[in-house]
């Protein structure tokens, strides 16, 4: 079980990209949801041990992370958002190095480990070339085998899917499902699907706060019978926006349709839409954006 | 269009790290010829340290040295574009063949200047130096640096890059280019000594692409004051050997020009990797493996870091141009060696060693500064440093192989440096080979050097936010220690790795001053153990580059080995400085340099009256003399006959 409380940071810039997280995320799968600069990679780094956060504190079970941040390593398995590699060094010698830093040292075992891995995220032909010569996503998968390498207790991903094809997604999805049962799974993603398939938890963070949290299924129904849908004219869509509570607008078949949040039909047209987690993100943006406005 | 692509390629190598370093490399070396006694470059003789004469033999020797450089430049701009694969996408475009490669050629070339801009400006800010003898500097004459960065250094570039450009665009290669690097060098200093005949020196002087020898012959019958304030004038041999050279320079780029094949098809295909897929992948699914944290895997994890390291340094270019660099510039120093004013020597064990020390002196320190920076900062300049900083290894783990790393290269260059040395007694006929004396008279105490140097750098790296920084700080500390020796704050116990210098004897080695050293070894070792431990404890992970979080959990850290072994290496610091303490200043009288200068100013002013006063002369002497080097004693008997000769009775003798 991994606790936050009052954690805040503010780098050099001045930029305040953490204020005040308190979260508790228990086993299973935990998302992250929110607009780029909402802080989900610096949360994610303070919580790897990459970075100290300003002020609060972090603890993993009986760890303080802050004070004793080598002992989560031991049980760590991270995939930053964005990475390079040596160049030169080939996907299988590299996986190795890295079997080797967290800590399997036993030759047979690593030599499994690593086989094995680069077979899951199917790299097994390529494992001879360079990863400096990889594509994004064959290079993301490689990123996705060594998070997975040793037996991490809380796995950390910073956008694993970016640049994966969808089969790949698929691929990933389903192997992050299946370890995902007995340990911590931190995910940050842009695809809100994916959460509502893989997540038992989620967060939605904003602006360094975290503003919703609790299970995909208990946020949407929140939103139970409230989200209203209708189809219309490009021109008219800032009249709607003026007049109702707009939280989404998007294009299907070069027509305009917009989501709205209220009690009953606003007006004539609106027809009732079962609530999908997307709906519970653009209103939880939508209103955070209009308290800013209003403050 | 081709001023804009000399100015694109002008600003894409001077954002190289190679720049940088050359630039401070040459700086620093001429600096310290020109600032401390003890390093040389060449032998001027009796003029000012700034005067034309000494800073064209500068100039010229430093430019035998930038053709590593220059060479690194020249390659690079002809090759770059194959092996990063973008070649096809520039030569699609409308840019034609002549404007690419002159564009390039003159772009490079002008980088590799202003690198040797470096060496008549260090002259010019060294000279200034306060701590410098006011009898040994001259006035400032700009037009000096300006004549000798161009009459030299300019046209001396223009062929060699000429001609190395050639080459790559011949090879393809970095390293054939480099192989013909050394060639060239080899073949330069053989022909120099084959043409050392006097009836040769018109050959000997044309042949020369450095103007070395065309200064020498210019100027061998100058006095010191001619040297001190005149240039040679660009006629006669002297302008022959320029206008020469800028030929062969234009003949060796239609060469390279001709040699050049713009469509992609000069370029070769990397052969692929061994056969993709042999194997077959394991059916079983993936089973998590446990990873420990024992004392064994921790040790697996320095192993593999220690791996990386050592290949990531011994595999890259540089190294090899340092070790290059390393080797000529012994080779230079040891020439001095076995010849002076005229007389030859044998070239004894002693006379190499003392020869390899001198060459030796900023060396190490360039080597250590660089590869620090390199090593440390590496992962993050790959931007593999969250996934490899998030692994469990421990800190040490990561520091240990990169401070080791740096101790095998100066190891490295201290062993290919005496094979030199051996190499060079060997072709005089000197065949009586001490490899013995090489260990304990050079390599060892060269490698207890490196180690305290590669810890200092290693922790400064691992405490700055920036590379560069730690550079600074690194050559900071290097100046700092300059100028405090030479305001007169000299002792050995604040002076970083400072030891008392070994004088060596050809009869008697070491002799006991090897002890006295030691123990200021002992001492620092002590206190670079401290600085080790505390590089670990405060090592960077993750994009954390402010030192405060890592200062605040360092009280909590210091439990455990970490504080034992920092309390066990302060209190044997502690104590070891006492004692030398003792022996230095209350056994024994402290006495600075100026000190000793005001002894021999008092001496003189006391007992210069006497000077003149009438003495008898000593006309016999018969001594028996017996030494004991190792009791450092000697039991001399005998008698010296005195006589009056100046026909005068004498009322005092004088005896001192
Ligand atoms: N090294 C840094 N120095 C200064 N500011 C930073 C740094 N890294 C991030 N920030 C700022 O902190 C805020 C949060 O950034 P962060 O990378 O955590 O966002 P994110 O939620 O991961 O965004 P994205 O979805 O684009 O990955 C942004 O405003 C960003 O500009
Ligand atoms: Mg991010």
């Amino acid at each position: 079980m991994l606790s936050l409380s009052g954690v805040t940071h503010i780098y050099p810039t001045g930029t305040r990209a953490l204020d005040n997280v308190a979260l508790e995320i228990p086993k299973g799968m935990f998302g992250l949801l929110g607009p780029n600069g909402a802080g989900k990679s610096t949360l994610m780094r303070c919580i790897a041990t990459l970075q100290t956060p300003s002020q609060g504190s972090i603890r993993f079970g009986d760890i303080d992370v802050l004070a004793e941040p080598e002992r989560l390593r031991a049980m760590l398995g991270y995939l930053p958002q964005d990475f390079g590699v040596y160049p030169r060094v080939s996907a299988y010698d590299l996986l190795d190095h890295l079997a080797v830093l967290k800590g399997i040292a036993n030759r047979a075992e690593r030599k499994e480990a690593v086989e094995t891995l680069l077979a899951q995220v199917n790299l097994w032909n390529v494992r001879k070339l360079p990863v400096a010569g990889f594509s994004g996503g064959m290079r993301q998968r490689f990123g996705i085998a060594q998070a997975l390498l040793g037996n991490p207790k809380l796995v950390i991903v910073d956008e694993p899917t970016a640049g994966l094809d969808p089969e790949e997604r698929n691929r990933f999805n389903n192997l992050l499902a299946e370890i995902g049962e007995n340990i911590v799974v931190i995910l940050s993603t842009h695809i809100v699907d994916d959460v509502t398939d893989l997540c038992s938890r989620t967060a939605i963070i904003v602006d360094g706060r975290i503003v919703q949290v609790g299970a995909p299924t208990e946020l949407i129904a929140r939103l139970k019978g409230r989200v209203w849908q209708k189809t219309i004219p490009k021109a008219e869509l800032e009249d709607y926006r003026a007049r109702m509570n707009v939280i989404s607008t998007r294009l299907r078949a070069g027509q305009t349709v917009i989501h709205v949040v209220a009690d009953e039909a606003p007006e004539h047209g609106f027809e009732p839409v079962a609530a999908e987690l997307e709906d519970l993100y653009f209103a939880t943006l939508a209103s955070t954006r209009r308290r800013a406005v209003a403050a | 269009m081709l001023w804009r692509i000399v100015t694109f390629e002008l600003r894409y190598q001077l954002r190289t790290p190679l720049f940088l370093v050359s630039y401070a490399l040459f700086f620093l070396l001429t600096f310290g010829s020109v600032t401390i006694d003890q390093i040389q470059i060449g032998a001027p003789g009796n003029v000012h340290v700034n005067s034309p004469y000494a800073l064209l033999q500068t100039v010229a020797i430093m430019n035998v040295f930038g053709i590593f450089v220059l060479t690194a430049f020249v390659a690079n701009a002809v090759i770059r574009d194959d092996e990063s694969g973008f070649a096809p996408i520039v030569r699609s475009t409308r840019i034609t063949k002549f404007n690419y490669l002159v564009g390039r050629f003159l772009g490079a070339w002008l980088v590799a200047l202003i690198v040797m801009t470096s060496v008549p400006l260090a002259v010019l800010i060294g000279a200034l130096m306060p701590w410098l003898d006011v009898e040994k500097v001259g006035p400032l004459v700009l037009s000096h640096y300006v004549y000798a960065l161009f009459i030299y250094t300019a046209p001396t570039l223009l062929v060699a890059g000429a001609g190395f450009f050639a080459l790559a665009t011949a090879t393809r290669s970095m390293m054939w280019t480099y192989v013909g690097v050394v060639a060239f060098l080899v073949g330069y200093l053989t022909a120099q000594v084959l043409l050392a005949e006097p009836e040769l020196e018109t050959w000997s002087a044309l042949s020369d692409p450095f103007a070395l020898g065309s200064l020498a012959l210019e100027t061998r019958y100058w006095t010191a004051a001619e040297r001190s304030t005149q240039l040679p004038p660009v006629q006669g041999l002297l302008l022959y050997n320029r206008l020469l050279w800028i030929g062969v320079a234009a003949a060796l780029f239609v060469l390279a020009y001709a040699l050049f094949r713009f469509d992609a098809k000069g370029a070769k295909v990397r052969k692929s990797r061994r056969a993709k897929g042999a194997e077959t992948p394991p059916a079983a699914p993936y089973l998590p493996v446990s990873p420990r944290a024992d004392r064994r895997t921790k040790w697996r994890q320095f192993a593999a870091l220690t791996r990386f390291d050592m290949a990531f340094v011994f595999k890259s270019p540089a190294f090899f141009v340092l070790l290059a660099l390393g080797v000529l510039n012994t080779l230079g120093t040891l020439a001095t060696a076995v010849e002076s004013h005229g007389t030859q020597y044998f070239p004894v064990t002693r006379a190499m060693v003392e020869a390899l020390q001198g060459a030796f002196t900023l060396f190490p320190i360039i080597i250590a500064i660089y590869y620090s920076g390199e090593l440390v900062w590496r992962d993050r300049e790959r931007r593999i440093h969250e996934i490899v900083d998030a692994t469990a290894a421990p800190n040490w783990a990561f520091m240990v192989p990169k401070f080791a790393a740096i101790v095998l290269v100066l190891t490295a260059s201290f062993v290919v440096a005496t094979l030199a040395a051996i190499a060079f007694q060997l072709y005089h006929g000197y065949t009586r080979i001490e490899l013995a004396a090489y260990l304990w008279w050079f390599i060892v105490p060269g490698v207890i050097a490196a180690v305290l140097l590669a810890i200092l750098s290693v922790f400064v790296q691992a405490l700055v936010p920036h590379k560069a920084l730690g550079w600074a700080v690194m050559l900071v500390y290097i100046v700092a220690g300059v100028a405090l020796s030479g305001a007169g704050f000299e002792h050995n116990l604040y002076h970083y790795g400072g030891s008392p210098a070994v004088p060596l004897s050809d009869m008697n080695g070491m002799g006991r001053f090897w002890i006295g050293r030691a123990w200021f070894q002992a001492y620092w070792l002590g206190f670079a153990l401290i600085l080790l431990v505390l590089a670990h404890l405060l090592w960077r992970r993750g994009v954390e580059t402010s030192l405060r979080p890592r200062l605040r959990r360092l009280p909590a850290r210091l439990r455990g080995a970490p504080g034992r072994i920092i309390a066990a290496a302060a209190v044997s610091w502690v104590l070891l400085g006492g004692y030398i303490f003792y022996n230095t200043n209350v056994l024994n009288e402290y006495l600075t340099e100026n000190d000793l200068d005001e002894y021999a100013a008092d001496f003189e002013r006391t007992l210069l009256h006497f000077e003149s006063t009438p003495q008898p002369r000593i006309i016999d002497v018969k001594l028996a003399v017996d030494l004991y080097p190792k009791q450092v004693r000697a039991i001399t008997k005998g008698e010296y006959t005195l006589e009056n000769r100046t026909g005068m009775p004498l009322s005092e003798v004088h005896v001192r």
